[in-house]
């Protein structure tokens, strides 16, 4: 028994340097990393930990979300005020927050201002922010129907550079506007937005930026191509109608202000 | 769009019965349910034309054959109007919700803010529509007045590449649900070395509305688009919420046999039969066969081809034909007029049916032909709402406004709607010296044309009166003045006393004054002579002074 147990001794001894010996002796095939070493650990107040490095930022084209909502979106300190109504306007465009709809009711104050207040609603159109704009343009379709000539082509020269926003939901409200007005050079802007599916801004039920601009072109011509659209398409062909419609018909088309449409020669 | 919780659910659920002061209501009858939703104009917007094509926006989307329930029983929507065009939603009556219409050129946002306890019973919505407004938006703003929510949300939409730029995936996460641990999440799941693209709208901005998950995407509560449709889950959704159903007599005739329902058979299952010489009546019930006689008011239809032949068009039981159960209650049966008309149970014939419509303007309930909920069954019913303030006499008012009613010339209408005289007051008019009467609210400053003119006074008179002998005239200003003009130089051995009174009279017309004068002589003594003596003037003078 014991000469059978040495033998296993050596076995033991032999296997051991077999596996150890030749092992470290060769270059391994896949070094295995070894982070802990590479990176200095982090200590804490507690314990010394260690930890592995932070992977490489995922790269994020075009910017991000926000998650913060309900903040005031419009810093309105730097909308400097000259009179009562501006102050009013002020107030009602500070108070807008995004995550809440009911704080959008603050631009019925600005309509309720009444047509006399153009001057200082136009004011409003100098701001480089979205909903400043909108506010603006939303409570001057209030006040055309109420608003004199003088106050209309106030109204009118206001909302042209808007055609060129680059906001596309500015582009298609003022040229709504701006056809009520009897403007024609919105037309081809209108048409243009037949194209644009986005969400018109601030629209409840969302509305496409398309939608809108087919009811104002169907309100105020005498056509109507049955265009269609949703937030995901839109009728292609409705739009190249308008389009044939417009290289056709348009250069002899006459704001007819009793009709309130625009007609044909 | 709505802004706030609908307490609907809990609002119906006081019975099956109509509430009647509800400005949401619902009632079962007939194995139908309608359900009526009481809507008051206000606003410049606001039409008789712009009040029918909510009508029929209302008619075109929700009723369009939805059921509710096992028994599949009718569910129909009623709109009961006014128009207040010249108000606003404070003077509307209780028992409606307030729409206010705005005429708008350009574009517009409507709304409906529901705020379900403002009275503390009846939920109560605040609209604010456009005259341009669609009919889809409109059928969608009155579908939250019925109960029914949005079914859209914002999203935030993401692309995510490898380090190849391919497409790993295409992702939508909920707007509510991006929090700081989300976005850390999204980028941590972007392989090494790729990218994350948020997705953005015409405007710039990252929000994009979708219909929330698992809504159907033409869902009218969750866009106004061309397909946008009520779907019939709407209506059940509004039957559930309100516990409206109709009872289970009316699962009769479905073609399936319901035992737990109370039926014993179903006349449209061919699986269910009675037992011999029994037959499945219209009521789910074994009956005994009878001979069919071609009475009107038996329940049951003959025609030619019956035996005994006959001529109805329907029979749902009169009179002493009327069938009756095994307990003696009179039974009747289904009413198999093609709809709209109804059974005229007396003559067995198909009738247009009419309703109650009210002349508001004369106050009179007339009936009209055609189907629709009645909205009154007596004159009475038809008495508008009373609205001091919008320029329309209405009940009791007296007058209202711009409506003199039944104000006298010499009446205005109050703040109150009644006739009041109109309140005078008396000013001066003093170029004239007279006192007028003149219409408005103010105190009076006269009562005769003498407090209009300053007063009169006899100066010759008052200063004889006083031991004067001379009057100086009225054209003094002042004591000083008169004194002035009565100064006369001294005579020689005399010592002259000068004496003047300067009276006034004043009243809010003006003052009125008398400059008196008299004069008293006393001689010197040795005048002339080598010592003349004169009186001292500051003694004999006051001592002689009249007493006036």
């Amino acid at each position: 028994m014991r000469g059978g147990g040495v033998w296993i001794a050596v076995l033991l001894l032999v296997s051991f340097i077999l596996l150890f010996g030749c092992t470290q002796g060769q270059t391994p095939a896949q070094p295995q990393p070894q982070p802990e070493q590479q990176t200095p650990p982090i200590t804490s107040n507690q314990t010394n930990q260690t930890t592995t490095p932070a992977p490489a930022p995922a790269k994020v084209i075009g910017g991000e979300p926000s998650t913060s909502t309900g903040s005031q979106l419009v810093d309105v300190s730097s909308f400097p005020e000259k009179n009562e109504n501006q102050k009013v306007i002020k107030k009602a465009i500070g108070a807008y927050k995004g995550g809440d709809t009911s704080s959008f009711s603050g631009v019925n104050e600005i309509a309720n201002l009444g047509p006399g207040a153009t001057d200082d609603i136009i004011w409003l159109l100098q701001f480089d922010n979205i909903y400043a704009q909108w506010s603006a343009v939303y409570a001057i379709s209030e006040l055309i129907p109420q608003a004199n000539g003088a106050q209309k082509e106030k109204m009118r020269t206001a909302l042209l550079p808007l055609l060129s926003s680059r906001w596309a939901s500015i582009r298609a409200a003022s040229a709504y506007d701006l056809v009520a007005l009897g403007e024609k050079s919105a037309i081809p802007v209108l048409i243009d937005s037949l194209g644009q599916t986005d969400k018109q801004f601030l629209s409840e039920t969302p509305t496409p930026i398309c939608e809108t601009a087919n009811e104002a072109l169907t309100a105020y011509t005498e056509k109507d191509f049955g265009f269609s659209c949703s937030l995901t398409g839109f009728d292609s062909k409705g739009k190249s109608d308008w389009q044939g419609w417009w290289a056709s018909k348009g250069k002899a088309l006459n704001y007819d202000s009793a009709k309130k449409k625009f007609i044909e020669g | 769009m709505k802004t706030a919780t609908i307490a609907f659910a809990l609002l119906l659920t006081i019975g099956l019965a109509q509430l009647s002061f509800s400005k949401t209501a619902v009632k079962t009858e007939n194995c139908g349910i309608v359900f009526t939703v009481h809507l008051a104009f206000v606003g410049n917007g606001t039409s008789d034309a712009f009040i029918q094509r909510v009508k029929d926006a209302v008619n075109d989307h929700w009723n369009k054959g939805f059921t509710c329930g096992d028994c599949k029983c009718k569910a129909s929507v009623n709109i009961d109007t006014i128009n207040l065009r010249g108000g606003s939603c404070e003077v509307v009556n209780p028992t409606y919700h307030c729409v206010e219409v705005v005429d708008t050129a350009g574009p517009h946002r409507s709304s409906v803010y529901m705020n379900p306890y403002v009275d503390g019973e009846t939920a109560s919505g605040r609209g604010d529509f456009s005259s341009r407004d669609t009919d889809k938006v409109l059928a969608h703003e009155v579908g939250h007045y019925l109960g029914a929510d949005d079914e859209y949300e914002d999203f935030y939409g993401y692309t995510v590449k490898n380090a190849a730029g391919e497409v790993v995936s295409d992702n939508w996460v909920r707007k509510d649900d991006f929090t700081d641990a989300k976005k850390e999440e999204i980028r941590n799941s972007v392989p090494p070395g790729g990218s994350i693209e948020y997705k953005r709208n015409g405007d710039g901005g990252f929000e994009i509305s979708r219909p929330k998950d698992g809504v159907d995407p033409d869902s009218l509560m969750a866009s106004i688009e061309r397909t946008a449709k009520v779907l019939p889950y709407h209506v059940e959704g509004l039957c559930k919420a309100s516990k409206a159903k109709c009872g289970n007599e009316c699962c009769c005739g479905n073609g399936l046999l319901e035992p737990n329902k109370g039926e014993q058979c179903d006349p449209k299952d061919p699986g269910t039969k009675c037992i011999p010489s029994y037959e499945c009546n219209s009521f789910c019930k074994c009956v005994p066969i009878r001979t069919v006689t071609p009475r009107c008011g038996d329940g049951y239809l003959s025609n030619p081809s019956s035996p005994g032949g006959g001529n109805e068009e329907c029979d749902v039981g009169f009179g002493f034909y009327q069938p009756k159960d095994a307990h003696g209650n009179l039974l009747t049966s289904p009413d198999t007029c093609p709809a709209p008309k109804k059974c005229d149970a007396e003559t067995c014939k198909c009738k247009m049916p009419t309703h109650g419509v009210c002349d508001w303007g004369h106050q009179v309930c007339f009936q009209e032909d055609g189907p629709g909920v009645s909205e009154c069954t007596a004159d009475s019913q038809c008495v508008p709402p009373q609205v001091c303030g919008n320029n329309v006499r209405e009940g009791s008012e007296q007058c209202d406004g711009t409506d003199k009613g039944t104000c006298g010339p010499r009446e205005y209408c109050t703040s109150g709607c009644t006739c009041a005289p109109i309140p005078t007051h008396a000013v001066c008019d003093y170029g004239h010296g007279v006192c007028t009467i003149v219409d408005g609210v103010g105190t009076s400053e006269c009562g005769s044309d003498a407090d209009c003119t300053p007063p009169v006074v006899d100066c010759n008179s008052y200063c004889s009166s006083i031991g004067y002998s001379q009057n100086l005239g009225s054209s003094y200003p002042s004591g000083d003045a008169c004194q002035q003009a009565a100064t006369e130089s001294a005579p020689t051995c005399n010592v002259l006393c000068v004496y003047t009174k300067y009276y006034t009279s004043t009243n809010q017309a003006g003052t009125t004054s008398c400059c008196c004068k008299t004069k008293k002589t006393f001689p010197c003594y040795d005048c002339p002579g080598a010592n003349p003596t004169c009186p001292a003037a500051n003694t004999i003078c006051p001592a002689n002074a009249p007493a006036g």
